[in-house]
This record gives C-alpha cells, sequence and structure tokens, in this order.
C-alpha cells in the first residue's frame, strides 16, 4: 500500500524536521536572523520537493490514493488551523509555564507540526476505509 | 454507480493484485471499486473497458439501468 508508506516517510520527515528545528533554536538562540530565515526556507522548500517526489515518483500514487491524500489535506488544515489558534491564544500561559518566550519559536516548527498532523490525520482515514469500509 | 468487475474479474480467473498490475493501480483501488466504494475516473473506466473487451456501458451503469 503506496499511500501508507507515503504517510510513513511524511512521520518521519516532519520528526526529523522537528529535531533539527530544535537543534537550531538550541545553537543558535531563540531569536531568528535573517541568514536564519534563509535556512528555513531551505529546508521547507525541500521538505516539499522530497515529499512531491516520493509521491510521484517513487511511490506513483494511482488517482484514488491521491484523492484520499488531498481529502486528508483538508481535514489537517483544519486541525492545523485550530491548534495554531490554541497555541497563539494561550501563548502566554505556555510562556510562564516553560520559561521561554513561545512567540520567537512557534512558527520553526509550523511546517513539521502540518507534516505530522497530516501524516497521522491520514493513517487514521486509512484505518477508518479498512474496518467501516 | 454499479459494476460487473468482480463478475469479469472472476469469469477471466485474474486475481485483484494481477488486475492492479494490468491497470497500474493499487489493489486496493480495485478491491474499493468491486465494493462499489469508489467510482474510477474516465481513463481508467476505458482501460477497464478495453481490458476486458467490452463497451464501458456493460462494465460500468446507474442503479436505474440495471
Amino acid at each position: 500500500m503506496n499511500l501508507k508508506n507515503l504517510y510513513v516517510k511524511e512521520l518521519f520527515l516532519g520528526f526529523g524536521l522537528v529535531i533539527i528545528e530544535t537543534l537550531i533554536a538550541v545553537f543558535l538562540g531563540p531569536e531568528i536572523s535573517r541568514l536564519e530565515h534563509l535556512f528555513q526556507i531551505v529546508i521547507i522548500f525541500n521538505a516539499y520537493t522530497v515529499l512531491k517526489i516520493w509521491r510521484k515518483k517513487e511511490l506513483k500514487l494511482d488517482e484514488r490514493e491521491n484523492i484520499l491524500f488531498l481529502q486528508s489535506g483538508f481535514v489537517s488544515v483544519f486541525i492545523f488551523i485550530v491548534i495554531v489558534v490554541s497555541v497563539f491564544l494561550i501563548q502566554k500561559e505556555l510562556s510562564s509555564e516553560f520559561d521561554f518566550s513561545i512567540k520567537y519559536i512557534w512558527g520553526r516548527f509550523l511546517l513539521p507540526c502540518f507534516l505530522l498532523i497530516h501524516a497521522i490525520t491520514g493513517y487514521i482515514q486509512l484505518k477508518r476505509d479498512e474496518f467501516f469500509g | 454507480m454499479k459494476n460487473k468487475l468482480r463478475v469479469l474479474r472472476a469469469e477471466r480467473n485474474i486475481s485483484q493484485e494481477e488486475l492492479a498490475k494490468m491497470l497500474n493501480v493499487s489493489r486496493q483501488t480495485i478491491n474499493a471499486i468491486e465494493r462499489e466504494k469508489y467510482d474510477p475516473s474516465l481513463p481508467l473506466g476505458l482501460k477497464i473497458a478495453k481490458l476486458f473487451n467490452k463497451p464501458v456501458e456493460e462494465i460500468f451503469f446507474t442503479e436505474d439501468e440495471r
């Protein structure tokens, strides 16, 4: 099942980006410089390119799988927006709790967060299809 | 939309896996079409019709056409 493989790869890519972004945040500090902004854009662009290559060349999703992939994308966008708004609303409470300013770092984890949400949502959708047909 | 894919496949003694390979789609897609959970696109429908050497309307039809 190619779609399942894609979601697994997406999950690993998401976790990989979380690690990379955490390392950048730890070693370069919470403030983002212009150079770091450039690195961020390069990382995001590469992640999308990798996903596109996996989807089109390596895994060759068929028409039904492509539709399922897009459907899980719509659900993920909704969940993603809810999470982003929630984090934005409670950032003051989170900052005082963990002793860091969330406004400097939360932008770093947007892409990995979306990839993880998409992979998990897609996997749940696949399993739901298997059980309820 | 209804279809006779399962019957045609059984007549020719082809497995879902084999048919999926012939049509260049996944086995799950063939299964979904047979269970009428997914309506194939026109190109895939035409491919199926060509493979079984039958007109498309003989394989795929609506409920009221039965």
